[in-house]
């Protein structure tokens, strides 16, 4: 069963509102329910309509989270984490302390938490809204990978392949180090971030 | 595990986030694309990356700066900003874009959509990018003309950006 890490805000897009939600570390079958009831009808909705006008359509629109969470099942090195507001699952994320080391040049080879997948509810996100509901989501969730490896004593590195238009939050929110595209990745650009970055993003510094 | 921080930080980070995407991991493509290696989005007609060419080229021209001043406004490497004047087929970076946008003052949303970035969902960009485009001519020079085709673009890229935001 999952635990709450930690109650934080969000931003209620609407009316500029702070509201409660929950961050937790552990994506359960109650989450992987929201997502096949909440955010999937409304993701395939707009990947039918944009398969029917412009043909193969990339990114996050058909990632599979049950399928994710059951390939992950009994792995020690893989963790997960999600935001809940309103009882309802605004975000997810599945991280590994395993699957890749540090390629900045200064860090090389050290380990770091690697953001597997992160993904915010449909109805947050301008690629599917005109108007997003929370903001939030994600920095959150990359604080929660910025903690997880802190306690993994990896002192907040952490990395991942950003989707293409996810890659102003990263390179310019988180001020990660954009280290360019990753053939091994469909040329998804790869972004790492040194503890140093981490203590600025935590303080808030530009 | 602790976060162990004030809760003034997290609504000055999501105020900073924004509506900006913020997905990671593995991409997935449906269908599977024929070619090995093609680009991860769905690409537009030619004419649309045929007009963000050309806008690039008409607005960096209306300043006056060479290839090599827009490399230093936008700190973009000059030969990414050749291949977006001058190749249709390339595929701009985001970041290009993004900071494309910034130096000309451009909605950023409307140069993805024109850029090939992000699906056009309106068919009126299209239109008018395809007549941007047909009505462009390479001379060395801008004419008033082409000075007020350009306007007359940005201006129509702007209005159905906004259009279509309060249509959805």
């Amino acid at each position: 069963m999952s635990t709450i890490i930690e109650r934080v805000p969000l931003i209620l897009c609407e009316t500029r509102a702070e509201v409660e939600a929950e961050l937790r570390d552990c994506i359960e079958d109650s989450n992987l329910v929201d997502w096949q009831t909440k955010w999937k009808p409304i993701i395939d909705k707009n990947r039918e309509r944009q398969r029917a006008t412009h043909g193969p359509v990339a990114a996050a629109s058909h990632w599979d989270w049950r399928e994710k969470m059951e390939n992950i099942r009994g792995l020690l090195s893989e963790s997960s984490f999600c935001i809940e507001c309103e009882g309802v699952t605004q975000g997810m994320m599945i991280v590994s302390t395993a699957k890749q080391r540090a390629r900045i040049e200064r860090q090389k080879g050290q380990h770091l938490v690697y953001v597997d997948y992160l993904e915010a509810a449909p109805w947050n996100r301008g690629d599917h809204v005109a108007k997003p509901r929370f903001r939030g989501v994600g920095s959150i969730l990359i604080i929660a990978a910025i903690a997880f490896s802190r306690s993994n004593e990896f002192k907040g590195r952490i990395g991942l392949h950003s989707l293409p238009q996810a890659h102003e939050f990263y390179a310019e929110r988180c001020r990660m180090t954009d280290l360019g595209p990753d053939s091994k990745y469909h040329n998804l650009r790869y972004f790492e971030m040194t503890p140093e970055q981490a203590d600025k993003f935590l303080e808030g510094k530009e | 595990m602790k976060l162990e921080i004030k809760r003034e930080w997290f609504l000055a980070a999501a105020r900073r986030e924004g509506d900006v995407e913020v997905g990671a991991g593995r991409i997935a493509f449906d269908p599977e694309p024929e070619v090995e290696g093609a680009p991860v989005q769905a690409l537009p007609t030619e004419a649309m990356q045929l007009a963000f060419g050309k806008l690039v080229n008409f607005l960096r021209r209306k300043r006056s700066w060479s290839i090599e001043e827009l490399a230093k406004q936008t700190k973009i490497d000059a030969a990414e900003l050749l291949l977006v004047e001058k190749e249709p087929r390339h595929q701009a970076e985001p970041h290009t874009v993004f900071q494309l946008a910034n130096v000309f003052n451009l909605n950023f949303k409307s140069l993805q959509q024109l850029a090939g970035l992000v699906v056009v969902r309106n068919q009126e960009v299209v239109t008018e990018a395809v007549r941007f485009a047909a009505n462009s001519d390479s001379i060395e020079k801008l004419s008033p003309e082409q000075t007020r085709s350009v306007e007359l673009f940005v201006a129509a890229l702007n209005r159905l950006a906004d259009g279509e935001k309060a249509q959805q």
